[in-house]
């Protein structure tokens, strides 16, 4: 044989078969995260850190789209249709962009480490994640108009609520926050062993 | 009898967008209740009378839940009416929704979205997503009745005894089985050109007739006239 | 020439050896040439340096080249192939792309940018040429897989190109399917299209190949033009590892043996299906013995696999009574006596290792001594493979896995859907091997199969579930 052997397949940019992998993988994660949330809204308390708890079995899936399509554009990509989907199910535009948002930050976090470092790839999704809870639950909590809706329905002190609202605010949305962004560690880290016991193992990454 | 009102599938999207950005802002009871009837008014003219009628049960409830907090002690009462209000205020998005979903044909989705210049990086990952739900659906199916047969079935005593062990009886098989469906189902639309850079054209011929125009109108009035009743009332927009 | 390969090697990223060593084949406008050989050989593989899926969608390494009407592959992109090549592959329910045939039909079309009244043009002349008025403007989820298939095969013959390549497109396939693929490869022949098709199953190529070709360690091993094949023996046939160029016929019978021992499990008048709907099958009336190996056949959908479902207590029946050892177990109760083998072994594995998936599988048996491991792994000839991860196993490897499994379990009754589909014929004889080997162990085994060659070896009698009744 007198020709040499040359790499062929691989490529840069994202294809059609990037897209594919990326929406079946989103449908993984939409329905782990769904299920979670359905499952924290058996209490109130447990519904508040429905994201935080959608985080830890979601590492998974998010990381496994990043190990089948480390290429730019990808996390992007994955947040804008996640967020898309949410929109068509009447979640609401403030998930979308909570989503969008934090893919966005996620995305320039992978890039810096060429889409392949673990950590980069971890806060990303965390970030990700917790962008999602805020897209999720600031809503709930936003001020304009649940005035109006307390002043014409309730008739309780108009003043007493917001001052009551704007502590729960404050304190509720951290403390959600920094939950869910830990939960994205802890499921990120879960990924990795499992990567480890499975998926390097059976060569599928 | 009036006929089944059909609307372009662009139209319902641009009119979907609206109507999310009218309940945010239209968060009392009066004005919030007078856009959700407009939107249950259309449903109807869509077709989905039953659904409609189901929506409005809820919302009914709802509404009544959110007065009777005025009865309870103040701590629950500030977290649960916040809750309810968020509910009864999606209520009308999600009833536009399921609207959506029952009148829309998935062709006809992506054909809109490709004709509204949306990238083929986003139209085809959403595409997927839309064609991979009743499958997955299937193979989670399968992969329980799997988990049945090897005595791994989702019990309380299983959940509490062999957590990790459900959960690789389940995220393994349905990894692999996404995997291997990810890369034939790509090979197959490689074959078929689905990575031509070339315009791609559509068989599904959409069109915008006036009474779509007429319907976004409407409801864009609406729009302007309620938010102008909320200044009038509230003194902010 | 239409298709020129020309010293090409190749190997998959990540593969520990070449999948195509230095391989050449001419096929010339208009011919018919059918790739065979053992899994692995190579057959799928140049299927893929023919729609440019290598060296654009696998990674991997190649040299040498693929001429396509004289144009090498590495130049042009698949895309500018689509309407010259079209391929067809063997998994009906992973190919389609949208959710309604009509869409699926268009869709090369649409990427190709053809003008509005061409693509109408082309889709009744699909439908027309290809006789399936009752398959337009149709859910493709609920299309059966021979349908599916049909659908797939009718998305690239609206394209017009004229090369097809087809690989392995028998494999999922019931008879009845198989003969509907065979009318419609005889139609693209008689049109003068060049074919090229990789396959295990011979039987249904016999009178549209022109030339068999036989792979071996990614090589050419040997070629015959269709008759000179056609004049081999049947012993010559299986001698080179293939399967029969003549259809097997089933000539099995359908009558119940009479003993006296008690039936490992009996059915009497049951009726099955889901709830909402007709019974899928009724009436039925049969039994198996221990040590029994029967088949199960029937065209599909008409109750095969509902009725393994409904014996092991993963459905309820509509009507009816299942009994085991004579006495009768509710749905709920019979899990634990029968256990079923299902036609994916993907579902079914999820250990990391198939020493583990098999000590799993002992683990709530009475009998948990792990010796009985050691004997199945011997017997699976899977002992060097102990500590691999099942999903990086080859398919015959994973399928005889999920055997293991099985074997291990103390279900009395086994329960094997589509064993051999897919299987050269040497991991066929292999499970048969297998699947006898447990039936002298005692246990009473089904096998639902159209795979009549393996019916043929190892079953005593067959039980045939028609539409609403049974023999």
């Amino acid at each position: 044989m007198s020709e040499q052997a040359k790499p062929v397949g691989a490529s840069d940019k994202m294809k059609a078969k990037d897209f594919i992998t990326l929406g079946i993988f989103t449908v993984l994660f939409f329905a782990v995260v769904m299920v979670c949330i359905f499952a924290s809204a058996a209490t109130v308390v447990t519904f508040a850190f429905g994201s935080a708890i959608a985080a830890i079995p979601g590492g998974i899936i998010y990381m496994l789209m990043r190990a089948k399509v480390p290429k730019a554009g990808s996390v992007l990509l994955s947040g804008v249709v996640i967020g898309l989907i949410e929109f068509l199910i009447g979640a609401g535009w403030a998930v979308a962009v909570g989503f969008i948002a934090g893919a966005v930050i996620a995305e320039l976090l992978a890039r810096a480490g060429h889409y392949k470092s673990f950590w980069l790839n971890t806060i990303g999704y965390s970030v990700y994640m917790t962008f999602f809870a805020l897209g999720t639950y600031l809503p709930m909590v936003i001020m304009t108009g649940y005035v109006d809706d307390m002043s014409t329905s309730n008739g309780v002190s108009a003043e007493y609520l917001t001052e009551l609202h704007s502590f729960m605010n404050g304190t509720m949305v951290v403390i959600i926050a920094v939950v869910t962004f830990v939960a994205g560690i802890i499921g990120a880290l879960i990924a990795k062993g499992v990567f480890k016991k499975h998926f390097q193992k059976a060569g599928i990454v | 009898m009036v006929s089944l009102l059909t609307i372009d599938t662009r139209i319902k999207l641009l009119l979907f967008l609206l109507i999310n950005f009218m309940v945010f802002g239209l968060k009392d009871f009066v004005l919030g209740s007078v856009c959700f009837s407009f939107i249950c008014i259309l449903s109807c003219l869509m077709g989905q009378k039953k659904i409609v009628l189901k929506y409005i049960i809820f919302y009914v409830v709802i509404a009544a839940i959110q007065q009777f907090c005025a009865f309870l002690p103040q701590a629950i009462e500030t977290i649960l009416s916040i809750f309810t209000l968020f509910i009864r205020v999606m209520i009308p998005v999600v009833l536009f929704a399921s609207t959506f979903i029952a009148t829309t044909k998935v062709s006809e989705l992506i054909a809109a979205m490709y004709s509204l210049k949306i990238p083929r990086s986003i139209t085809i990952t959403f595409a997927m997503v839309l064609r991979f739900f009743p499958t997955f659906s299937e193979e989670i199916h399968n992969i329980y009745d799997a988990m049945k047969l090897r005595g791994i079935a989702l019990s309380w005593k299983n959940v509490f005894t062999r957590p990790m062990l459900i959960l690789e009886a389940i995220a393994i098989p349905i990894v692999m089985r996404s995997a291997s469906i990810a890369e034939e189902l790509s090979a197959s639309a490689v074959t078929r050109g689905i990575d031509n850079p070339a315009q791609r054209t559509s068989f599904i011929q959409l069109k915008v007739h006036a009474k779509d125009w007429m319907v976004l109108f409407f409801f864009l009035v609406a729009f302007v006239v309620l938010f102008f009743c909320k200044y009038q009332i509230y003194g902010r927009i | 020439m239409m298709i020129d390969i020309d010293h090409v090697s190749f190997q998959y990223s990540g593969a520990e050896r070449e999948n195509l060593q230095d391989f050449n084949l001419q096929i010339e406008k208009g011919e018919c040439v059918v790739l065979t050989g053992e899994s692995g050989c190579g057959k799928t593989c140049v299927t893929r340096l023919i729609n440019t899926l290598i060296p654009h969608f696998y990674e991997g390494e190649m040299s040498g080249m693929v001429l396509i009407d004289g144009v090498d592959t590495r130049t042009i992109q698949p895309h500018d192939l689509s309407d010259k090549t079209g391929s067809v592959f063997q998994n009906p329910r992973s190919q389609f792309f949208s959710l309604d045939t009509d869409s699926e039909i268009v869709f090369g079309m649409e990427n190709k940018g053809m003008p509005y009244q061409v693509m109408l043009d082309r889709y009744q002349q699909t439908i027309r040429e290809l006789h399936i008025e009752k398959l337009k403007d149709r859910n493709l989820f609920d299309l059966s897989g021979g349908q599916k298939q049909t659908i797939a095969f009718a998305s690239v013959y609206a394209l017009n190109p004229d090369i097809f390549v087809l690989d392995e497109p028998s494999s999922n396939l019931d008879p009845e399917a198989i003969q509907e693929l065979r009318r419609l490869l005889l139609l693209i022949k008689a049109q003068g299209k060049t074919i090229i098709v990789s396959e295990h199953r011979l039987y249904f190529l016999n009178g549209i190949a022109d030339r068999i070709v036989l792979m071996e360690h990614g090589k050419l091993k040997q070629s015959w033009s269709a008759s000179d094949f056609a004049l081999l023996s049947t012993e010559q046939v299986k001698a080179l590892g293939l399967r029969s160029y003549t259809p097997t016929r089933l000539e099995l019978p359908e009558t119940t043996p009479s003993r006296n021992d008690t039936p490992a499990v009996e059915v009497r008048d049951l009726a099955i299906g889901y709830e909402k709907g007709e019974p899928v099958a009724q009436h039925l009336n049969f039994c198996v013995y221990p040590g029994e190996i029967v088949g199960v056949v029937g065209k599909n959908g008409c109750g095969k696999s509902t009725l393994a479902r409904t014996l092991c207590g993963l459905q309820k029946e509509l009507h009816g009574e299942v009994l085991y050892k004579n006495s009768t177990v509710p749905s709920k109760r019979r899990i634990k006596k029968a256990y079923l083998v299902m036609q994916d072994p993907d579902y079914q594995l999820f250990t990391d290792s198939v020493y583990q998936e098999l000590l799993l599988a002992l683990s709530d048996q009475k009998d948990k001594d792990e010796k009985r491991i050691d004997d199945i792994l011997d017997e699976l000839n899977l002992t060097l493979y102990k500590e691999r991860h099942p999903m990086s196993l080859s398919g015959g490897q994973k399928q005889r896995t999920a055997i293991g499994v099985a074997a291990l379990r103390d279900a009395e009754v086994l329960i094997f859907d589509e064993p051999t589909s897919g299987l050269d014929y040497k991991n066929m004889e292999s499970v048969a091997g297998i699947l006898s080997a447990l039936s002298k162990r005692g246990k009473a085994i089904l096998v639902i199969s159209h795979d009549n060659e393996l019916l043929m070896k190892i079953c005593s009698r067959v039980i045939r579930v028609t539409e609403r009744t049974s023999s």
